[in-house]
């Protein structure tokens, strides 16, 4: 019986409130419940589900599996920052629960679905670095620790932007031998050759699932199991793909595990420098991330302890049965060096830098991760919106709590900042923008200055109506990282600010981040037109048909520049060959029909009016357009018809007002 | 000499199985002696009676889609002006200057005649009914995503579907999933299509050999299928230039499986007539098992 919303459940280390669920397997699913003695702070907690369909072996097997997750995380002493910490397990109604350190944020395979395209391969980057360091430690284990189920829905990006290796559900074990119906492959699309196959999986059997993860993820189409991309495949998807990177996916995707890299330490030193690579285009280097050539022999770079304070962990793994058989982690080389990625946001800096040059975290030699909240050099910042008078009260509001966890089993506890950032995103999801600028200062008062705060902010402030102060929000997200979704967010907020100006050098901006995002030429055409830069706008929209060829919307702004230059024979083409691209858009229709009143034929006009009233019927404008329409034709009582009908829609109608008069 | 189209089909539940979840469609016209036809073959996946929904979504909205492509024409395939544009995976048909009409004309002819239609070149008559042929299998698996979203009980179903479309002596085949199409020539029965499923990967990875795969364990999984939650689907095209004695077999895994390549091809040359042949086809399936539904289509072209 699976859990309901408000069920209790009471464990050893705490009582638990059921708040919605997260996430389902075959075989289990994953809730997110709040701690009734710390309301606010929330945990995740899995459940072994009865599953009547199921086999009693399967039931067993599964039942294993969950004991052995339980057994690793809270005996073995396993933690690392990258996978949640265990909190507690118990017994209750006959059911086994697993109490673990809730996550927020959205997984990757969300983040895909959303997009619905290739993700930045910065971001990529940067997420499976952050991977390849969790999978490093568990591979370390002895005997290693092999993931098995690594794919895009079990990688958590976190409000903070970092990557975290989670599990939800618990996967119904393929059943051999018996004949059933056609299924689908499923997440086993990431899975290794081996794995699949007969041969006995080790270490590099997750080398080959991040492998095939980056590449859904870089490409936005599933890899074909078991097949390893040829050169340029994944740019045949996304042009824009460094042939490094591409490199690097290639060799974890390799069939035979010895042409893979040995070790994820070995992975990660690639990716980084495939992401050293992206930040230094100037210097065109041959050096592809040839790192992986030398075998079993881990010649990495250090280990940089990613940020993240208080988690302690465990994680969704089996250890294979036979460790004999697994190849000895590679050792990493403990050489000291100075630390030149950024704890904060990842950037990979020059060595011997003392500051990371995106957002001036001070950088540290050696593994010691930078405490976010209280790292004294953030506190300066020029973000100037809004009036930072309110932070007094919103810290009375939300008593600070201890930042480090303050008992063993409260490890994972939340923080104030990451409270109110918790809170700003429900605020947000349920629409109380107010809400989420409050919880958005409080964080950043709190020292949480961070690009997603600032884009929560910023979002929050544009549904307000805030333009101007959500523009200076998102201009400081860019500031902390610019990303092309910020830069794009920035470019609006000015543009629906009026600030034309400004707009423009945003999408300027953006369009140098992602040359074929056909949005943004879009965007910047727009901007232009209302600048009355005609020539330049006629460009961008061009450039938008170019790389989005079914554009309508580009399409009807090329129709309207046309206009604006009384070329309406050449409009009217220009709204047809919208209409062809998207028959259904009454925008299309009616600019058609201004153009044929402006050529003098009212009657094709009337026509294309009505077309547009047909598919949008309740459009006062549209209606004063027809009553013009059939005014010109000379038909009275049509024309005062459509005018009534606008007036209906909207009393408010000044046009509709008048013309009726005129009547 | 134009080529007629003979063809039959058939669904049988099998020894094992309870209820039938493939699905298979037929259906030939003949224009001018010149004859075309659809051939559709799904099998669906997803319990509760939802496999035999998908399937039988897949087979409507595919064969309706591409119903109006054989409708009446002249001698040379034609182009309707009116109706929908492509779209999604076209972008390329529409940077090739050779495949761009002015659109003045294109428009000036919609008002004049709502039926007015424009020859094309080979080329562009190829790229285009693999195109419609396309549209029309993702437009199935969106419809069975739709289902799914709507009956929450049937959720995540899917079909597999492997599909032929005849335009005179052109053949146009498609396939998602591990169902097939074979053509016969000269008397040698060969796989056109590539399963979408685990074994066939394995077979390529060289993890195993070919005939495993019809005892692997892991045979009934595939990569690639309709619906199953995800709207996009990636469908593989094939094009064959028919000849007179060439034969088409449309059949779901529960034929291939059951009775091997050789056999299906000794069938079929020695049984002319096609509704004997299926016929024939399903019996040595269910003789030798029958752990599936078996589903079949034949078509044969003769000498018109």
């Amino acid at each position: 019986m699976a859990l309901q919303i408000g069920d209790m459940l009471n464990g050893r280390y705490g009582r638990y409130r059921i708040v919605r669920r997260l996430g389902e397997g075959g075989m289990g699913s994953v809730y997110q419940a709040e701690d009734l003695a710390h309301p606010g702070v929330y945990w995740a907690v899995k459940e072994l589900l009865d599953d009547s369909t199921a086999s009693p072996e399967d039931v067993e097997w599964a039942r294993d599996r969950f004991e052995a997750e339980i057994k690793l995380m809270r005996d073995e002493g396993l933690h690392h920052p990258r996978m949640p910490a265990y909190r507690d397990d118990f017994v209750q109604g006959q059911h086994r629960f697993l109490v673990m350190e809730y996550i927020p944020g959205t997984n990757l395979e969300e983040r895909q679905e959303r997009l619905h395209g290739p993700l930045p391969e910065r971001e990529v980057l940067r997420w499976m670095i952050d991977i390849c360091d969790v999978l490093d430690y568990l591979h370390r284990q002895k005997p290693p620790i092999i993931v098995r189920d690594l794919k895009p829905a079990n990688i958590m990006i976190t409000p903070d932007d970092e990557a975290r290796l989670i599990d939800f559900g618990i996967a119904r074990r393929y059943k051999p031998g018996q004949r059933t119906n056609t299924e689908n492959l499923g997440t086993m699309t990431y899975a290794s050759p081996e794995h699949l196959g007969r041969t006995q999986t080790d270490q590099r059997s997750d080398i080959y699932s991040l492998g095939a993860t980056m590449y859904h993820l870089l490409t936005n189409h599933e890899p074909t199991p078991l097949e390893t991309p040829f050169t340029g495949k994944m740019r045949q998807y996304q042009s824009m793909l460094s042939a490094n990177t591409e490199a690097a996916v290639i060799q974890a995707m390799q069939i035979d595990p010895a042409r893979r890299f040995q070790s994820a330490a070995q992975m990660r030193d690639a990716l980084r420098q495939c992401l050293q690579l992206l930040d230094r285009p100037a210097q065109p280097s041959k050096a592809a991330p040839k790192a992986a050539t030398t075998r079993g022999n881990g010649n990495a770079a250090p280990v940089v302890l990613p940020r993240g304070a208080a988690a302690t962990v465990v994680t969704p793994a089996v250890r294979p049965a036979k460790p004999a058989s697994a190849a000895p982690a590679p050792a990493a080389s403990s050489m000291p060096q100075m630390d030149t990625i950024c704890p904060h946001c990842g950037f990979v800096n020059r060595q011997g830098a003392r500051f990371c040059a995106q957002d001036g975290t001070p950088l540290r030699p050696g593994l010691v991760p930078a405490t976010p909240a209280s790292a004294p050099g953030v506190g300066a910042r020029s973000y100037t919106g809004y009036g930072a008078g309110t932070t007094p009260a919103a810290r009375a509001a939300y008593p600070m709590q201890a930042a480090t966890a303050t008992s063993p089993s409260l490890a994972g506890a939340v923080t104030t900042a990451e409270l109110s950032i918790q809170k700003a995103n429900e605020a947000f999801l349920a629409r109380q923008y107010q809400r989420v600028v409050h919880e958005c200062e409080v964080a950043i008062s709190q020292g949480r200055q961070t690009y997603d705060v600032y884009l929560l902010l910023g979002r929050a402030l544009s549904e307000q109506g805030r333009q101007q102060e959500a523009a200076a929000a998102f201009a400081e997200a860019v500031r902390l990282r610019p990303t092309l979704e910020a830069v794009k967010l920035e470019g609006a907020a000015w543009q629906n600010s009026g600030q034309l100006n400004q707009a423009q050098i945003a999408y300027t901006r953006a369009r140098q981040l992602d040359p074929q995002d056909a949005e943004v030429s879009y965007h910047l055409g727009q901007v232009c037109y209302d600048l009355r830069q005609f020539a330049q706008a006629e460009g961008e929209f061009e450039a938008a048909l170019k790389l989005r060829p079914n554009y309508a919307d580009a399409q009807i702004a090329l129709g309207r520049v046309q206009a604006a230059r009384g070329h309406w024979d050449a409009a009217a083409e220009a709204y047809q060959r919208a209409i062809s691209m998207d028959p259904k858009s009454g925008t299309a229709y009616l600019e058609l029909g201004n153009a044929q009143l402006a050529l003098q034929r009212p009657r094709d006009a009337v026509r294309s009016f009505e077309q547009a009233a047909k598919l949008t019927p309740d459009s006062d404008v549209i209606q004063v357009a027809l009553g013009m329409g059939w005014h010109a034709i000379g038909n009275r009582k049509k024309a005062k018809l459509a005018l009534q009908r606008a007036q209906e829609i909207n009393p408010g109608n000044a046009e509709a007002k008048r013309l009726l008069k005129q009547l | 000499m134009p080529l007629h189209l003979m063809a039959a089909s058939k669904s049988d539940v099998g020894r094992q199985r309870e209820q039938n979840e493939d699905a298979c469609y037929m259906h030939i016209v003949v224009n001018d002696q010149k004859s075309s036809g659809i051939f559709i073959v799904a099998d669906g996946m997803g319990g509760y009676h939802a496999g035999e929904i998908a399937s039988q979504i897949a087979v409507n909205t595919i064969s309706s889609a591409l119903q109006n492509i054989l409708g009446p024409t002249s001698s040379q395939p034609t182009i309707r002006l009116k109706g929908k544009r492509q779209r999604g995976r076209g972008n390329q048909a529409n940077t090739d200057p050779a495949k761009t009409r002015p659109l003045s004309t294109e428009l000036a002819s919609e008002e004049n005649d709502a039926n007015a239609t424009l020859q094309l070149g080979e080329s562009f008559i190829l790229e285009h009914y693999s195109e419609r042929l396309r549209q029309a299998i993702e437009e199935a698996s969106e419809a069975i995503v739709k289902y799914g979203e709507d009956h929450r009980e049937a959720k995540g179903l899917g079909s597999t579907v492997t599909a032929a479309l005849v335009i005179g002596d052109q053949a146009f085949i498609a396939n998602v999933g591990d169902s097939r199409t074979y053509l016969l020539r000269d008397g040698k029965l060969t796989r056109v299509t590539t399963d979408h499923s685990l074994v066939e990967r394995l077979v390529e990875a060289g993890q195993i050999d070919r005939e495993e795969v019809y005892d692997h364990p892991s045979r009934n999984l595939i990569y690639r299928s309709l619906g199953a939650g995800k709207s996009e689907v990636e469908v593989d095209i094939f094009t064959e230039k028919l000849r007179a004695g060439d034969a088409l077999l449309l059949c779901c895994d529960g034929l291939w499986e059951m009775v091997k390549d050789a056999q299906m091809e000794s069938i079929i040359n020695e049984v002319q007539d096609p509704v004997e042949a299926c016929d024939l086809l399903i019996q040595r399936a269910n003789e030798n098992g029958g752990e599936d539904n078996i589903t079949v289509v034949l078509l044969r072209c003769v000498e018109g």
